[in-house]
């Protein structure tokens, strides 16, 4: 059944080609979020969200949440006293 | 610096310490200016001495305490199991996790520096600091399956905490219990 099911999956790609199945995607699915994939397995995975309802929300959930992320951390900057005494004890280190 | 100053104030906790660890790390950068390979990422360079200093600090701290270290079974078939958060999530209408916007930035850091040492390093040189798998795993000296598993787990543990937070503030209800 789980063969056939997923030839029906398959289908709904359009493009004839047998889709990889949902436990595949979700176990690589941060791997494609990272553009860390190779570009043959980011095609299958891009494939399968296009088509599968049970992923595609799954997967924005994920990127969602790893945006949230990268923007939490991006207004903590070294403050300007540091930077300058970090500068100025270099500059002493160089000339001692 | 700027980005070894936020890696820093994740490794050390507070600002005060996190000062001292940049100043720490520049320092030994300067020093050990000869044994950078040119061509390669030099802020992953940074990112490693600083992890490196931060350790030697640590060691030196807890010397006569029995330093707890993460030893989770790395089981990498744990990567493709369900997570509860996006379940209830899916459950309290907000199936793309809208919620996460909501959610102060104070609170996420806060939430990052509550995870375990090994998962929070792992996160903090992907999601803020933006480095491939590889250069987190020459930072952290371990296999890039082991990143892999550090950053699914870690991951999923901030999004349990970040989810128990947007209930409480009550930008999503809370996930009905199945019957």
């Amino acid at each position: 059944m789980f063969e056939g099911l997923k030839k029906l999956f398959g289908g709904r790609g359009g493009n004839g080609t047998e889709m990889i199945a949902c436990d595949e995607v979700r176990s690589r699915l941060f791997e494609y979020l990272d553009r860390e994939l190779d570009q043959v397995s980011e095609e299958e995975v891009r494939r399968h969200l296009d088509a599968c309802p049970q992923c595609y929300p799954r997967a924005a959930f994920e990127r969602r949440f790893l945006e949230s992320l990268r923007t939490a951390g991006e207004g903590q900057l070294a403050g300007a006293d540091l930077k300058n005494r970090i500068l100025k004890a270099l500059a002493a280190e160089e000339e001692g | 610096m700027d980005a070894v100053y936020r890696f820093a104030l994740r490794l050390a906790g507070n600002r005060d310490a996190a000062e001292d660890l940049v100043q720490d790390t520049f320092f030994r950068a300067f020093r050990a200016w000869h044994q950078y390979t040119p061509g390669t990422r030099a802020k992953s360079w940074l990112f490693t001495i600083c992890r490196n200093v931060f350790l030697r600090q640590r060691e030196r701290r807890q010397r006569h305490e029995e330093i707890l270290v993460e030893t989770a079974h790395e089981d990498p078939r744990a990567i493709s199991r369900e997570a509860p958060v996006f379940a209830s999530a899916s459950k309290a209408s907000d199936p793309e996790g809208a919620f996460f916007r909501s959610i102060v930035d104070g609170e996420i850091l806060r939430a990052i520096d509550e995870l375990p040492d090994e998962y929070r390093t792992a996160v903090v040189l992907s999601d803020l600091e933006d480095l491939s798998y590889n250069e987190i795993a020459e930072v952290m000296e371990i296999p890039v399956g082991t990143v892999k598993s550090r950053l699914f787990r870690g991951r999923r543990q901030l999004q349990d905490r970040l989810h128990d937070y947007a209930v409480e503030m009550g930008y999503i209800a809370a996930a009905a219990d199945e019957a």
